[in-house]
C-alpha cells in the first residue's frame, strides 16, 4: 500500500516540477524540442527508474558498508551517464520517430533524473519505495510537460504584453498550474 | 558572430535561472548557490580547455560530468564543515543544484566548446538573478508566507524576467 501512496505523492501532490522545482527548463523549452512530448516523457521515466535502481543498489551494497557515502555525488554522476546511455539504446530499439534520435545531452539536462535518487536516500526509502518514487517523478514530469505544451498552444501571443511574450508568460502559467496542483496536497495520508 | 554569442548567453542564463529557482527562498541561499556554481563552472571550463584535445570527443561529456561532481562534492563537504546553517536550509538540494546547473549550462551553450567567456558571463548573470529573485521573495515573505512556497517562485521569476526584458527592450529568448 505504501508503494501506491509514494507513487501518487510523487505524481500529483509533491510533483517534482511544480512543488520541488526540478526539471523546469526541459519542460518550458518548447522551441528546441526535437522529440514528441509523450515519447520523451516515457524515456525520462525509463531513465529515472534505471538510475534509481542502479544507484540505490550501489549505495546500499557498496557505499554504506564501506562508509564512503561522501563519494555519493561522483558515483551518481557516473551512474547518470550509464542510465542515459542505456536509455538512448532503448530508444533506438523502440523505433525512431522521423529519424530523430534522443541524445545523452537531452536526457542529462533533465534534473529530475539526478535528483530522484538523492531525495529517496534522504527520506530513507527502501528499494521498492525508491522505484515507486522515481516512476512517479517521471510520470509527473510527463504530465506537467503535456499540460504546459497545451497551455502554450492556447496562449494568444497578440493578447500578451510585449515584455511578457515567450518565457515569462510560460513561467507564470507554470506558477498558476502549481497553485492548482497545491490542491492535491491532502491527497496522501 | 557577437549577436549569435549574445543569444547563446541569454539562453544559457535562462536555463540556469530556471534550474536554480529552488534556492531562491532568501537572499543568502540564492547568493551562495550562485557563487558555488560560478566557482565550479569557471574551474571546470579552465580544466576542460587543457584536456579537450587529449580525449575522444564522445567521452568528453562523461569526463565533464565526473569533474563537476568532484568539485561539487568538495564544495558540499566544505560547506558542511564551515556553514552548517546553510546546509540546514538547503539540505540535499545543494549538490543536486550545483551539479544540474553546471551540466545544463554546458549542454545548452554547446556541448563541445568549453568557453571561459560564456562561463564568466553566465555566472555573473546567474548570481545577480538569483540574488534579485531571492531578495524579492525574502522581503515579501516576511508578511506573506505564501511567497516562500514553490508556486510563488515561478510567478516572481516570470514577472522579474518580464520587467528585465521590458527594460532592455528585447525578448527573453
Amino acid at each position: 500500500m505504501k508503494f501506491i501512496y509514494i507513487l501518487i505523492a510523487a505524481f500529483l501532490s509533491e510533483n517534482f516540477v511544480l512543488s520541488k522545482l526540478l526539471g523546469i527548463y526541459p519542460a518550458i523549452d518548447v522551441q528546441n524540442r526535437k522529440y514528441p512530448i509523450v515519447q520523451e516523457g516515457i524515456l525520462v521515466t525509463t531513465a529515472v527508474t534505471i538510475m534509481t535502481v542502479l544507484s540505490h543498489i550501489i549505495y546500499t551494497l557498496i557505499l554504506e558498508p564501506l562508509n564512503i557515502t561522501y563519494l555519493a555525488t561522483i558515483v551518481f554522476a557516473l551512474v547518470l551517464f550509464l542510465a542515459a546511455q542505456l536509455t538512448v539504446l532503448i530508444s533506438k530499439n523502440m523505433g525512431n520517430y522521423n529519424n530523430r534520435e534522443i541524445s545523452v545531452g537531452q536526457l542529462v539536462v533533465n534534473s529530475v533524473i539526478f535528483a530522484a535518487i538523492f531525495l529517496s536516500i534522504n527520506q530513507d526509502l527502501n528499494l521498492l519505495s525508491s522505484i515507486a518514487n522515481s516512476i512517479g517523478a517521471g510520470l509527473g514530469y510527463t504530465l506537467v510537460s503535456i499540460l504546459l505544451a497545451d497551455a502554450i498552444d492556447r496562449i494568444d501571443d497578440e493578447a500578451v504584453i510585449g515584455a511578457f511574450r515567450g518565457v515569462p508568460i510560460q513561467l507564470i502559467s507554470l506558477g498558476l498550474m502549481a497553485y492548482a496542483f497545491w490542491g492535491f496536497s491532502g491527497l496522501v495520508p | 558572430m557577437s549577436k549569435n554569442n549574445g543569444k547563446k548567453i541569454s539562453a544559457t542564463l535562462l536555463a540556469a535561472i530556471c534550474t536554480g529557482l529552488v534556492a531562491t527562498t532568501s537572499l543568502r541561499t540564492g547568493l551562495s548557490i550562485g557563487i558555488a556554481v560560478s566557482i565550479v563552472l569557471i574551474l571546470t571550463n579552465l580544466i576542460m580547455n587543457i584536456f579537450k584535445d587529449r580525449a575522444p570527443s564522445n567521452m568528453l561529456i562523461l569526463f565533464y560530468m565526473v569533474l563537476v561532481a568532484f568539485l561539487t562534492s568538495i564544495i558540499y563537504i566544505i560547506t558542511q564543515a564551515y556553514l552548517p546553517e546553510l546546509i540546514a536550509e538547503l539540505g540535499v538540494y545543494m549538490p543536486i543544484l550545483i551539479f544540474s546547473v553546471c551540466i545544463i549550462v554546458q549542454i545548452v551553450s554547446g556541448e563541445e566548446n568549453y568557453s571561459i567567456n560564456i562561463a564568466l558571463k553566465t555566472s555573473i548573470g546567474f548570481i545577480l538573478a538569483l540574488g534579485v529573485i531571492g531578495i524579492v521573495r525574502e522581503v515579501l515573505g516576511k508578511n506573506y508566507t505564501a511567497m516562500l512556497e514553490a508556486p510563488a517562485a515561478f510567478l516572481t521569476a516570470g514577472i522579474l524576467l518580464a520587467i528585465a526584458s521590458g527594460i532592455f527592450n528585447k525578448k527573453a529568448i
